[in-house]
């Protein structure tokens, strides 16, 4: 008897650890992330300019203004496509070198992974003064590259045209943040243990194989973690497109919190007028609609998880 | 450009089992060759924009955007001078040191402790929390600006180098938390159980034994925490708006840049003075990623 | 290890790689800081009386910066030799960044001691919102200070709410911002001298084109950016006699004409400067990748000589050479009409670069001051000297005496010129009612804005030009009576006739006595 109450005292003790050890992320976490959260959601109930006290509660006005405005929608379906294609090219790339950079017996490894990264830390601001010069159709260094390969005949104005400007921030934008990429991966990497590679080696398995059946395995759980948090990151992309086009020409690269941004901070963009209660909607209705699409992503891979576990138990 | 990448890595693969046995030595050099082949031009291709960046830090704003020759036959060391000057470099240099570097000890702290417990423990509540740190990724937000700056003015932390450290720190990091539960709970059990029976308690295990083998994931939350505090910009520019003296360097490079007129060569040195720190950093750090746990903890 | 050491030097090496290779090709190096930033070079001298309290304060200042802030620094500098014990912090900053730090700094209770009021804020709203301090009782011998000023410099609703003073005009916003800037050479070669034989618009446009020929990618006719040339359409149409539409005559009355008191984006005047443009850019004429430029950048690359002419204001002059010493450049009056019968441009004294004093401002004392000496006679004497005449007055004695100095710059001397000739001053509906900024404050920004519908006739993105300026009439239309409409309801005093001055010829400078001629 006395030995169970042992038992639950100590565990008791380690369920007040395990509280204590919790503490202090949650209250930084309430402090900074919920507190401001919650409080945006208030915003975004009000008819507001950010200054001054005439904030007037219209409860959902905003959220009916914005469900018709056609550039609120515009500007997220390109966040959208922006995700779909730049995650998937940014992280594929990025799993590839770090497969690469992973090796130990390189000895130039932490250089190329320095070159690699060098881009991340850079502000976007630079980066964006920087970029327009390298892609600009006047003796820009990629125009100049092309036309010398004859891959173009006349300069293309990269992010003046309508056409070419979203893709190639993207194409910056992979470039600018692939080193945080091949961080993540290279940390996940790090949890295959060597052992199982050498293994699988010795049994004959060639690259391809020991990737599949050693490395994808363990790195599949870093891996929903990595494209979930890099998805987000790219929802939110922003310094880097205001840095290099304002969203234009025309609109044409407003992603969402360009437009949040520009619709708070009265830009030309947005008429001249600050209307921080209507962005701080648009930020939540936007959040919102990524909430969801990500809850259905894991039921769907749930779903598929399950299945494909009962065909395994059926085998 | 993949196909041939794919390559690499399939020589790097293969030759992993077999790397310490006697040939494997001729075929390091053959694959470190091949993936130099493949790497450097890719890297220089990379890098180009630095080059620039480094190039302009050294012209007259006349050359900044005068062509493609990265070179210059007058090197105007004077902006480097200005940008020292204008941007207050050794000042905000101490500030931002300051509050990246708090930053970082309070991050570490909370995310650690927090994987730690998630990572290997069975509690009351746990999934209470983890349905937070989803929450904390999902859920919506607008406006959050405003919101930190009143809280801070309500904690009496505004206008000082405390409270940008706490607000650059705050935040759930989900990401970093994520990595110190995923490491952290595949560790072996046997570490713990040796200690406890040498009589250590809960905090003793975590601090002596599990933390220190963490060193990759400590490595990556350093760089990653590193980057967010050093470049960030409106925040401390709001936080310290009334003490000119507590600004951080982001802020000075940025005060090249006017309505109608941006110094360019000078934002150029200031930058590549505010750069230098992260990569002398990331160097040093690499060593983490490369050393591996698996080695580390079976040894 | 030491294979890693080695590493590091190597990467190391590769880094200096760059600055070691210039130096091994016998370049030279310099160490002169002094390129690329606007230098106060004179020593000023401050009359009145040292800061009579001791102990060290820091005193804090945003503006826009640009041409005033070697004025500003020079100030400041003549202002700590005297007071030593106290440290001007300076912020000369892009109103994108004024509009987005200062009133969280005012929310924060940290705001300069002095800054400007952001440009999407209406001087009474910063006033009834509490967050500017009266004048009054903070300059010495205020009323004396006061009175130096025109009468025209303080009419109430602009700087003077509710019979207080709340800023002065620190420099006169009559001044010309989009004269034609040239490059002399290039000009030259092409036979053309826009300052002896101003263009009209198909001269303009055969000039583009033929500078462009000349240049032979080298550089092209003209040098704009994407959300300018709503701007240049509308101030090329306003020359045509258009009034509204497009005009740069402060936010609250843009695209109005104020005879009437309706939008004017339908006028053929408008599409027709449009299309001119259009016919330049279709020329080829236009500098590659204009449309992702901004203001900054678009006036940073002419120095760098890859363009002929650009549309800008005085802010250039000091600016360019510091950027390219060797720049040889002229300014000249914009195109007009090719009947070569130009009309005048209108402008509203709106007090330019007015600094204003945080309510809660702690250094109240200081502020008074600076400014005693930035509104007095020698001090904005002082003003035109340092900024070489860019920045001129509204002091007229001290205009006139100023342009007699051979401080001035001659370019900023025929600047000053044009607009003493091309300038008028238009009649400013919150000067007869001041509740008309009630309206405007309640006003939903129209999305897009003419600005932006330009660019996007020039990224093809708008492709029915009279489609797109008529939905932007009625947009523009629909927002003001609804803004005026809602003001109603809170009981405020305004109606769309606020707007309307019959009397107005803008051939001729509206005056108070035109004011007092409407009848409500």
């Amino acid at each position: 008897m006395s030995a169970v109450s042992a038992v639950g005292a100590s565990r008791r003790r380690v369920q007040l650890w395990c509280l204590a050890f919790l503490l202090p992320g949650l209250v930084l976490g309430g402090l900074f992330t919920f507190y401001p959260m919650v409080m945006s959601w208030y915003y975004s109930l009000v008819q507001w300019n950010g200054f001054g006290s005439a904030r007037t509660f219209v409860g959902l006005d905003n959220y009916r203004k914005l469900v018709h405005d056609s550039y609120f929608w515009a500007a997220f379906g390109r966040s959208f496509l922006f995700v779909v294609v730049a995650v998937p090219i940014r992280l594929g790339l990025a799993l590839l070198v770090a497969i690469v950079l992973n090796n130990q017996a390189l000895k130039l490894s932490k250089f190329y992974r320095t070159f690699f990264f060098l881009p991340v830390v850079t502000a976007s601001a630079i980066v964006g003064i920087v970029m327009t010069f390298v892609l600009s159709p006047f003796h820009g260094p990629v125009n100049q590259a092309l036309q010398h390969l004859s891959a173009i005949g006349s300069p293309v104005d990269f992010l003046g045209n309508s056409h070419t400007a979203l893709w190639s921030i993207m194409g910056v934008e992979i470039w600018k943040d692939f080193g945080i990429s091949m961080i993540y991966w290279l940390a996940a990497l790090q949890t295959v243990p060597k052992e199982y590679q050498e293994a699988a080696a010795v049994d004959g398995a060639n690259a391809w194989q020991t990737f599949r059946r050693v490395t994808a395995p363990i790195l599949l759980p870093f891996a929903a973690i990595i494209v979930v948090l890099t998805a987000n990151n790219t929802l939110h992309l922003f310094a880097l497109v205001q840095s290099m086009t304002q969203g234009g020409p025309y609109y044409a690269t407003q992603v969402i919190e360009v437009f949040i941004y520009q619709t708070g901070f009265a830009s030309e963009n947005s008429g001249g007028v600050p209307q921080l209660g209507y962005a701080s909607a648009a930020g939540c209705l936007f959040g919102l609609a990524v909430m969801v699409i990500a809850l259905l992503q894991l039921w769907a891979v749930k779903r598929a998880n399950n299945v494909r576990g009962q065909l395994a138990g059926a085998r | 450009m993949t196909a041939i990448e794919t390559q690499a890595v399939g020589t790097t693969r293969t030759d992993r089992a077999v790397r310490r046995r006697s040939p494997a030595r001729r075929k390091n050099r053959i694959r470190e060759i091949v993936v130099a082949v493949i790497l450097v031009p890719v890297c220089l291709v990379w890098i180009f924009p630095f080059l620039w960046l480094l190039s302009a830090s050294v012209k007259s704003n006349a050359q900044v955007f005068g062509g493609l020759n990265l070179f210059t036959h007058v090197v105007q060391l004077g902006n480097y001078v200005r940008a020292w000057n204008q941007a207050h470099v050794g000042r905000y240099f101490l500030n931002t040191a300051l509050v990246t570097g708090g930053s970082i000890v309070i991050t570490l702290i909370s995310v650690a402790l927090m994987g730690y417990v998630l990572g290997r423990y069975r509690f009351r509540g746990k999934r209470i929390v983890a349905g937070l740190l989803g929450a904390a990724i999902f859920l919506p937000e607008g406006y959050t600006i405003i919101p930190i700056i009143d809280l801070l003015n309500k904690l009496h932390l505004q206008s000082s180098l405390w409270g940008l450290t706490l607000a650059e720190s705050g935040g759930i990091q989900v990401m970093m938390i994520l990595l110190f539960a995923g490491y952290f709970s595949q560790l072996p059990r046997e570490l713990e159980e040796a200690a406890i029976v040498d009589g250590a308690g809960f905090f003793r295990v975590f601090w002596q034994i599990f933390l220190p083998l963490t060193k990759p994931v400590i490595a990556t939350c350093i760089i990653l925490q590193f980057m967010h505090a050093w470049n960030d910009f409106l925040l401390p520019l709001v936080v310290t708006l009334n003490k000119p003296d507590l600004r951080t360097l982001s802020v000075g490079i940025y005060s090249f840049q006017g309505q109608y007129f941006t110094d360019y060569s000078g934002m150029a040195a200031a930058s590549v003075i505010g750069l230098a720190p992260i990569v002398i950093l990331f160097l040093v750090l690499q060593r983490y990623f490369v050393e591996g746990i698996a080695g580390a903890v079976k040894q | 290890m030491a294979s890693s050491e080695l590493g590091r030097r190597r990467f190391l090496g590769l880094l200096g790689g760059l600055g070691a290779a210039t130096a091994l090709g016998g370049c030279t190096f310099r160490t002169d800081s002094n390129i690329g930033t606007v230098q106060a070079d004179r020593k000023l001298r401050l009359p009145g009386p040292a800061l009579s309290r001791k102990g060290s304060s820091s005193f804090r200042w945003m503006d826009s910066g640009d041409l005033k802030a070697p004025y500003e620094q020079a100030v400041f500098k003549a202002y700590s030799r005297k007071n030593s014990q106290v440290k001007i912090t300076y912020d000369g900053t892009s109103w994108d960044r004024i509009n987005e730090v200062v009133p969280l700094g005012i929310r924060n209770g940290s705001a300069p001691d002095v800054f400007a009021v952001p440009n999407d804020v209406p001087t009474n709203v910063a006033v009834s919102n509490g967050w500017l301090s009266p004048l009054d009782d903070v300059i010495p011998d205020f009323d004396q200070w006061k009175h130096s000023f025109p009468s025209t410099a303080f009419v109430p609703g602009v700087l003077t709410f509710d019979g207080k003073t709340y800023g002065f005009p620190l420099s006169s916003s009559k001044r010309l911002g989009t004269m034609l800037f040239y490059d002399v050479e290039y000009l030259k070669r092409a036979d053309f001298d826009p300052r002896a034989n101003r263009f009209t618009w198909t001269e303009f446009r055969a000039a583009c084109k033929k500078l462009t020929k000349q240049g032979n990618g080298k550089y092209y006719g003209l040098m704009t950016q994407g959300l300018a040339l709503g701007g240049i359409a509308g101030m090329l149409a306003e020359i045509a006699g258009l009034r509204g539409a497009g005009s740069t005559g402060g936010a609250n009355s843009g695209g109005i004409d104020l005879r009437t008191g309706e939008y004017t984006f339908t006028d053929p005047r408008l599409q027709a400067a449009i299309e001119l443009l259009l016919q330049i850019k279709s020329d080829g004429s236009i500098y590659p990748g204009y449309l992702s430029l901004d203001d900054a950048t678009s006036r940073a690359r002419m120095p760098q000589r890859v363009a002929g002419m650009i549309f800008d204001g005085p802010w250039d002059i000091p600016a360019w050479p510091l950027i390219n010493p060797d720049y040889d450049f002229n300014i000249a009056l914009p195109p007009m009409p090719d009947s070569r019968k130009p009309h005048n441009l209108a402008y509203q004294e709106l007090g330019a670069n007015s600094p204003f004093l945080y309510a809660k401002s702690k250094n109240k004392d200081i502020a008074g001051q600076l400014f005693s000496y930035m509104g007095s006679q020698a001090g904005q004497r002082a003003m035109m000297e340092i900024s070489k005449g860019n920045l001129t007055s509204v002091m007229p004695d001290v205009n006139t005496a100023a342009q007699e100095s051979s401080l001035l710059d001659s370019k900023a001397k025929t600047a000053y010129g044009y607009a003493h000739d091309v300038l008028r001053l238009a009649p400013l509906p919150q000067i007869r009612n001041p509740a008309t900024a009630d309206a405007l404050l309640l006003q939903q920004p129209v999305v897009p804005t003419f600005a932006t519908v330009v660019q996007g006739i020039f990224s093809g993105q708008v492709k029915n030009i009279p489609k797109a300026l008529k939905s932007l009439q009625s947009s523009y239309e629909k927002s003001l009576d609804d803004a005026i409409k809602a003001a109603q309801k809170k009981g405020s005093k305004v109606s769309r006739d606020d707007w309307k001055f019959p009397n107005w010829d803008p051939a001729t400078d509206y005056t108070t006595a035109d004011y007092a001629g409407l009848s409500r």
